[in-house]
């Protein structure tokens, strides 16, 4: 059908891409360029040295900005100078091997011979460390970002945090392993150990080591108990860190005391288990985010001024009304602004989701968040830039996704209850059994407290989240948080975007209203003109004119030179003219900015736009109704045809629309766009019109989900939009979807890959096994655990096998969370 | 068995000293990349494979020259 389309392998990056007929060989400018560097530098061995078959592909940058990195303000974040040596600590993304390291610190070798580069492949952090003298920092940014790879600063601490944790890991297994040691002798028969002397040196050591394991090795559990404590809220540290305290404190006394038992070994191999699930835990939603995380966008924080012939740039916060500045293709408008020079076309669509262009001219005021598809625009402020639209919602962004905080919480019920419980069924045993026998009283609460010990969830949990969210990442599903899975797995309602979410986010033909007596008065055939409208397709400065181009493709007829019934005179477009127009490079097409197209012909004029535009006569058409947007057709002022575009729903929106509501969940709409089409959208999805919001603007997104909800459910966002950013951060969960921009992205707590809502599904299920898994864990520990508690306050428990029974039952959970079985759920296959 | 008490003291200083071995192993930083030094291994032998066969080439160019 579509001639000339070849699948090729990009000669930078492997990639396999479309390319129609021409000499192209790379999937993009980004991998262009870096070749040419690559090349240039006489670095071509990298090609050859790359284990990988598929590199990533060459990033683009904003060479104009580059400059801001020698701007003091900017670097000394991640800048340190001592002395004459400056040591930059940067990211670069796209490293895929090896051979990435080595050509970048090879091509530094040869053009900056003095700077030094130390690059960890694993993360991306690097050390770059040159001297101020001899070089700048963005020249070195510029050679590094031209061989295709991205740069920015390091967001600091996550190595060094790495580093601390380990350390602690170390440590606690250190005076865990030797702790259990010197506990052997007591839980093989004691004989051997009768000599007083080695049984009270053992018991003090144990206890010297165990007092390392609390105040070093469970520091983080202590602190975040305190602070949590001082809010008055419940979380799953406090009570572990209550029964290590108190079973420290006994035992402890004990030894001072010399005789009693000591449980110092429990208490260490918990905490030691702890830090190394919490640690890997950790390390799996780095990767995650860091799947996620975008290339730095400095267009977002900084604007291009020119003064004169020089270029500068400037903060956007440092931007005060009646300043000047200019925008190219693509950066957005960042103030309300007045154009002072330039017009052309330019789109809301960070603000409202929908790509219609529109007209900005001279003098007019545009606002903050449009982007010009391809002028460049020069603009004075009318708004200073902490108060701009984008400032704005960046501050209100901050705000939320802080208060939702870092730490990950267990289900606070299930927490709360059974920390309630423990205190109180332990008080009650103590004071029970105090006024009988003090020691027998505390005695027995010990036992029950380690017996009951949630260290099953304090493993488990991480533990079941940690493998939720390796396998999400392996099938495309990147979760974020651990509150997140808990929130999808409980979700009540969900919200979904409309455009480029439960759609294509392009328009679309779906139906073409011939006046077919106009074409027989003219004669004319379909054929014919859907032939000339074919060129459109390559026309791509206008969304609509595509699609139309497509849909003209797509047309099973069109045979080039059908010729026209009657050849005589009175034919209007002869089969010479047509061919002419078709071989003809660029086809003569000129465009009314804001009325429509004309295609010329040799002696035809063929109009595309609105029907004044189209023809001047009038004429009575047709009805269309609410299914989308119309188009006029018309050849010599004449109309011929209506068209009739529309953004097409996802085939897979449907099916997805039922299944959610058979979990019994509640769909909903929230969208930029009008009443009429998002009405039409939920109808035909079987969505109830009074969870549709329209003509929302990215605050009124956040308004709408308030409205909806009350405060038990839980709420998830699906979106992909610049103006989605607020509604994906205020819900319980914010979903990002496919081709989301990187705004979404970083503000929702999941974001899934690849095109349209295919892993939706997944991500649910996924989410809602993992809450069943810590249920059946949580069974399971309890029914244990009250067993336990029982046979503790009736005294038929030695502590020794209290002392045991606590590792048994976090190991038997250990392995409960890790067998995980996930059935084919119709075309969902399961990468495990 | 006295001499547990000699013993036990020393066992604990010498694992001490492995776990100071092991605290300075992580901060000077060997442990914040494992994956680089096996592919530079691997790639430094490419490298020299490479550079052998270029070497090669160009001596039988000579000789053949001749």
């Amino acid at each position: 059908m579509n001639d000339g389309v070849i699948n090729r392998k990009c000669k930078h990056c492997s990639n396999s891409f479309e390319v129609k007929g021409t000499l192209e060989h790379f999937c993009c400018s980004g991998c262009r360029a870096a070749h040419s560097m690559i090349t240039g530098l006489e670095l071509d061995d990298f090609y050859n040295l790359s284990e990988k078959s598929v590199l990533s592909k060459g990033a683009t940058f904003d060479d104009s900005l580059v400059e801001v990195f020698d701007e003091q303000v900017f670097n000394n974040k991640f800048c340190e100078v001592n002395g004459k040596n400056t040591e930059a600590k940067l990211h670069i993304d796209g490293l895929t091997c090896y051979a990435c390291v080595w050509l970048i610190k090879k091509a530094l070798e040869k053009k900056v011979p003095e700077a030094q580069i130390d690059i960890s492949l694993s993360s991306g952090e690097s050390r770059l460390n040159f001297s101020a003298e001899h070089t700048s920092l963005s020249s070195l940014v510029r050679l590094i970002s031209s061989l295709g790879y991205s740069v920015r600063p390091s967001v600091g601490g996550v190595e060094q945090g790495a580093a601390k944790d380990l350390v602690r890991i170390g440590v606690s297994t250190f005076c865990f392993l030797n702790i259990m040691m010197f506990a052997l002798p007591d839980y093989v028969d004691s004989r051997f150990v009768t000599e007083r002397g080695f049984w009270q040196l053992f018991r003090w050591i144990s206890f010297f080591l165990a007092t390392i394991v609390i105040f070093y090795g469970a520091y983080p559990l202590l602190k975040t108990s305190w602070i949590y404590l001082r809010r008055f809220k419940i979380t799953v540290d406090q009570p572990i860190m209550l029964a290590l305290l108190i079973a420290y404190l006994y035992s402890g006394m004990n030894t001072f005391v010399g005789s009693g038992e000591i449980y110092f070994d429990s208490i260490a191999i918990v905490v030691t288990l702890l830090l190394t699930g919490r640690f890997f835990q950790k390390k799996i939603v780095q990767s995650a985010e860091a799947q996620v995380r975008g290339r730095f966008d400095l267009s977002m924080h900084y604007v291009k001024q020119q003064v004169g012939d020089k270029k500068k740039i400037l903060p956007v916060n440092k931007l005060e009304s009646g300043d000047g500045y200019y925008i190219l293709p693509g950066d957005p408008v960042p103030v309300d602004s007045k154009v002072i020079k330039g017009q052309g076309e330019i789109t809301y669509e960070q603000i409202t989701g929908e790509a219609k262009p529109e007209m900005l001219l001279e003098g007019q005021i545009v606002r903050a968040g449009a982007v010009a598809s391809a002028n460049r625009f020069d603009l004075i402020a009318i708004e200073s830039g902490g108060a701009g639209l984008f400032a704005r919602m960046d501050t209100l962004l901050q705000q939320m996704l802080l208060e939702q905080g870092i730490y990950t919480k267990f289900s606070d019920k299930l927490g709360g209850i059974f920390f309630a419980f423990i205190i109180l069924f332990s008080s009650s045993l103590l004071l029970i059994l105090w006024s009988s026998s003090p020691e027998e009283a505390i005695r027995r609460t010990v036992a029950a407290l380690l017996v009951a010990c949630p260290c099953a969830f304090a493993i488990a949990v991480p533990l079941t989240m940690t493998k939720a969210t390796a396998l999400g990442l392996k099938n495309g599903i990147i979760f974020k948080t651990q509150k997140a899975i808990e929130n999808l797995g409980r979700a009540k309602k969900v919200f979904f975007d409309k455009t480029g979410t439960l759609t294509y986010g392009r328009p679309e033909v779906i139906k073409v209203i011939w006046d077919i007596q106009a074409l027989n008065t003219l004669s004319l055939s379909k054929e014919m003109i859907i032939d000339i409208l074919k060129v459109l397709e390559d026309y791509s400065s206008h969304h609509v004119a595509r699609a139309i181009g497509l849909w003209a493709q797509a047309q099973p007829l069109g045979l080039r030179g059908v010729k026209a019934s009657k050849q005589d005179e009175h034919d209007l477009i002869s089969d010479h003219g047509v061919d002419e127009f078709m071989e003809a490079t660029p086809p003569k097409i000129k465009e009314q900015l804001g009325q429509g197209l004309i295609i010329m012909l040799d002696h035809n004029e063929i109009r595309l736009g609105r029907k004044k535009f189209v023809s001047t006569q009038d004429k009575e058409f047709a009805p269309v109704g609410d299914e989308g947007s119309t188009v006029f057709l018309g050849i010599d002022n004449k109309s011929i045809a209506q068209i009739v575009l529309s953004d097409t729903i996802l085939p897979e929106a449907q099916p997805i629309i039922q299944q959610i509501k058979k979990l019994g969940m509640i769909p909903g709409i929230i969208s930029g766009d009008g009443a009429t089409i998002s009405l039409s959208v939920a109808h035909s999805l079987g969505i109830d019109k009074n969870y549709v919001f329209s003509d929302a603007t990215p605050f009124e997104k956040i308004k709408n989900m308030n409205q909806a909800v009350q405060k038990r459910d839980k709420t998830v966002m699906v979106g992909n939009g610049i103006n989605d950013m607020l509604a994906l951060a205020y819900a319980d969960v914010g979903i990002a979807v496919g081709d989301a921009s990187q705004k979404a992205k970083d503000s929702a707590s999941i974001c899934l890959l690849g095109e349209g809502l295919h892993n939706f599904l997944p991500a649910i299920t996924l989410s809602q096994t993992a809450l069943k898994k810590i249920k059946i864990c949580f069974i399971f520990a309890s029914s244990y655990n009250l067993i336990g508690l029982t046979l503790a306050a009736f005294g038929k428990i030695n502590p020794a096998v209290a002392a045991v029974l606590m590792p048994i039952s976090s190991v038997s959970v250990v392995i409960i969370a890790s067998r995980w079985r996930l059935q084919k759920k119709g075309n969902a296959e399961w990468r495990a | 068995m006295e001499v547990l008490f000699f013993l036990v003291p020393i066992s604990l200083i010498l694992a001490g000293g492995a776990l100071v071995a092991c605290i300075w192993a992580i901060k000077t930083g060997q442990f914040r990349d494992v994956v680089s030094p096996g592919e530079q291994l691997i790639l430094e032998d490419k490298l020299l494979a490479a550079e052998e066969s270029a070497r090669i080439e160009s001596s039988k160019g000579q000789s053949l020259g001749e």
